[in-house]
Formats: C-alpha cells, structure tokens, sequence
C-alpha cells in the first residue's frame, strides 16, 4: 500500500500567466493528492493569475478523485488565485452528475483556451464589476420591466 | 504490485489490495462492459460504479476482490459485479448507505451513489464479516 503514495510527478506550465496542470492518465488517490500538493506549492512559490486543471487524460472520475479536485480549487482559491477544471468528459459528467456530487462553485470550461480566456479577464472584470455591472443590472431590469408590462396590456 | 488476473469463460476476477488497482479496476470493467455491447454512456457509468466499490475495498479492508460476470435473462444481456472483502465489516448498513456519511474523509457517496448508478444493488455486511456487494446493470 505504501508503494503507491510515492510523489506523482507531473509537468506544470505556465502560459499567459496561468498556471496549466494536464492530468494525463487515471489517478489513484495519492497521486491525485500528491498533485494537489504540488500545486498548492507551486503557486505559493510563484504568483500566477490562474489555475487550470485539465483533466483530459482521466476518463472515470469517480466520488474520491472529484472530492480531491473540488478541495484542490477551493485551496487554490483559499491562497487568493481563481481556477478552472477542463477537459471533462462526457462519461465523466455523467457519472458526477448521477452520483449527485457537489458541484458547486467551481468553474469549468470545455477547452484550456477557454479557461485562460475567464482566467485572464477575470482581472478585467474585477474592476469594472463596480461600476460597469450595476448599471447593466439596472438596465436589464428596466428592459425586463418594460417588456412584462407590454406583455400585460396586450 | 501486480494485479493478478483470472479469466474465466466470461467471467473476470481482479484482486484488489493497492490504490492503483482502483483504476485499472475500472478501466477493465468499461472494456468487459463494452465487450458485452453496453452504450458509452453506460460503460463510463458502469466504470465509476466499479471504481467506486474498489475504492471502498482499498480504504477499508485492504484487500478484497472484484469480479464481473455476463448475466442473462431471456433476451437481456447484462453485467453482474461482485465486490467482495473480509474487512472489519459496516456496523449500520441502513446508515451507510444515507448520503453524506463516511467515516473515510471523503464526500461520502460511495455505496448510495453506486446504487443510483447501477439497476440492482445488494450489500451484505456485519461487524467483522467483511462486506459483499453485488450490483446488475442491464443493456
């Protein structure tokens, strides 16, 4: 049982400022916590704006493995950096979904461009979120008024 | 550690003992269920249900074994798989199988959400008896 908690190495990059972590093959939990591990470290060692996990490689994705991605991006998060899951597949989705596993507030994206697209504005979209969104909250709402009352006379 | 296979007629039997057994578990179970002619989506389905039970096997007994079977019954064709360990046993059953309790640390889905996963699921298990399960998905 030892054997298999030895550390998983895996190749981290970075590209556009974002950390990207491919998993390319099925892991067994201690590998997929030896990851964690590993990322949590990387980022501490050097701030990047993002996280992506991509998880093209893993095809079942059972209860455990999911429960250790899920706790890796809110670590991730904890340290104050935003991250992405990518690449699930379609059994994969099935199977989350059928379980009824947590999947809340965590954020996924189809492809790695994808994710470093949401990653990368993000920033953007922090500063104008004061300004910019409640204007367009209010617009929106006015339209939506607008449109139910004209509804209504009709 | 090597994970010793049994092919029996149509029958697989995988003993189960290390964390990396889980996977190749799994992967084994889509490729005896795609065998049989299952859909994609089923196989993944019956893939995560098997990884799902090895997992349990890995983190509470130690060792144990899994086997999958073709079962028949008149036209239908389906797969019957066998999780066996002679663990310490669950204690409450009734309460095991609630969702969202584990004395493993994890989310605590497994044996309910094999269940939700599966057509048939039957757990046999005592307090030093170690635990059977046997779950059937049709075609």
């Amino acid at each position: 049982m030892s054997r298999s908690s030895q550390p998983h190495r895996i190749t981290m990059h970075e590209t556009q400022g974002c950390l990207v972590v491919p998993i390319q093959e099925e892991l067994s939990q201690g590998a997929a916590q030896s990851i964690q591990q590993q990322i949590l470290n990387r980022i501490q060692a050097k701030p990047v704006r993002g996280v992506v996990i991509d998880l093209a490689g893993v095809q079942i994705i059972d209860s455990a493995l999911w429960t250790i991605f899920i706790n890796t991006t809110r670590m991730i998060e904890v340290m104050g950096v935003p991250s992405v899951l990518t690449g699930l597949n379609p059994g994969a989705v099935a199977s989350i979904i059928d379980l009824q596993l947590d999947c809340d507030a965590i954020v996924t994206a189809m492809h790695l461009e994808d994710a470093l697209q949401i990653l990368t504005q993000n920033l953007h979209a922090a500063t104008e979120a004061d300004s910019g969104a409640w204007e367009q909250l209010d617009a929106d709402a006015a339209s939506a008024m607008t449109t139910s009352l004209t509804s209504l006379e009709t | 550690m090597r994970l010793e296979k049994i092919m029996m007629r149509n029958a697989v039997k995988l003993q189960i003992s290390e964390a990396t057994d889980v996977a190749y578990a799994a992967l084994d179970a889509k490729d005896f269920a795609r065998d049989l002619g299952f859909s994609i989506a089923d196989q993944y389905t019956i893939a995560t249900a098997v990884s799902e039970l090895a997992q349990n096997i890995v983190k509470y007994a130690d060792f144990g074994h899994l086997s999958f079977k073709t079962i028949q019954q008149g036209s239908d064709v389906g797969i019957e798989v066998l999780a066996k360990d002679s663990g310490p046993g669950i204690e409450n059953i009734n309460h095991a199988m609630t969702d969202n309790v584990s004395t493993g640390g994890t989310m605590g889905v497994g044996l309910p959400g094999t269940k939700r996963l599966m057509d048939d699921f039957h757990i046999n298990s005592a307090p030093g008896q170690g635990t059977e399960v046997v779950v059937k998905k049709w075609r």
